[in-house]
């Protein structure tokens, strides 16, 4: 038999987009699975209702995002595959990519991806860290791999190659030559 | 029974700089009652190319990105490198 939470236990909807909890999450008299037993699904609004509060959690989305690799210089180069996936909670985004690489043009310098479905938060050193899973194709000595970070307040990651003594130099495009193919991801915190 | 799709611009934020945060959705329709709706999501910086944009993003892009918030991006940036 599904037991609830009374009423008591928390408000919603409280016209906010909302739900307040004044009872642990565990433990006796209220738990996480107690809440929604009707249907198995807490709902947020399409539209999030930000809250600046650090313990209310004010989102949930999922979707979709294009990947869009560029290069310093020309720019001219073209992608056969460009899938994105997200999932936000509350401010944190967490990401995956897969990318292929179609063919370099005259692009060259250095490579940044952008299209990211939220700019990183706006703090100073807020560097969120993307790691790469899977690659083949690239032109890179063995033992050095692909990483990158975000820019604070931009939806943009600067690409970073492990190839230098004491750690990373910016990617080049020379590296990622035609049928480059990679998978990468990571988690960041956005604004809101 | 019929089933459509459309494409909407569901959601549009401008954030302090500038740049503009879009949510496209696309909208499934059985004989008029929407059965699903899956999101997109891009941002357009102030030095986004907007061409290929839908045209209200278009709009609030003309309005937004002026000359001032265009250099004021990009002095955010590049006060940004090598952070």
């Amino acid at each position: 038999m599904a037991s609830y939470v009374k009423a008591t236990n928390f408000s919603t909807p409280d016209g906010t987009g909302n739900c307040v909890f004044d009872r642990p999450l565990s433990g006796s008299g209220a738990s996480l699975t107690n809440l929604p037993a009707h249907t198995g699904n807490v709902a947020f609004p399409a539209t999030q209702v930000a809250s600046a509060d650090a313990n209310t959690l004010d989102d949930y989305e999922e979707g979709v995002w294009t990947p869009v690799l560029h290069a310093a210089t020309n720019d001219d180069h073209t992608m056969s595959t460009q899938k994105g996936f997200y999932t936000k909670v509350g401010s944190v985004v967490t990401v995956a990519c897969h990318y292929v690489h179609l063919s370099g043009g005259t692009s060259s310098g250095n490579v940044t991806i952008a299209g990211f479905p939220f700019p990183a938060r706006n703090i100073t050193h807020h560097t969120p860290i993307f790691n790469w899973g899977y690659c083949t194709s690239a032109s890179i000595t063995a033992g050095f791999h692909f990483s990158g970070y975000m820019t604070p307040n931009a939806s943009l990651l600067t690409m970073k190659t492990w190839d230098a003594t004491g750690g990373t130099t910016t990617t080049q495009f020379s590296e990622i030559p035609a049928y480059v193919t990679m998978a990468f991801g990571g988690t960041y915190q956005t604004n809101t | 029974m019929a089933l459509t799709e459309r494409i909407e611009i569901g959601s549009m934020e401008v954030l302090p700089m500038g740049q503009i945060q879009v949510r496209t959705d696309t909208v499934i329709e059985k004989d008029g009652v929407e059965i699903s709706r899956t999101y997109h999501r891009h941002v357009c910086d102030p030095d986004h190319d907007c061409t290929n944009e839908d045209q209200r993003v278009k709009d609030v892009a003309n309005a937004v990105h002026t000359p001032a918030v265009k250099t004021a991006w990009e002095e955010f940036k590049a006060s940004q490198e090598n952070n």
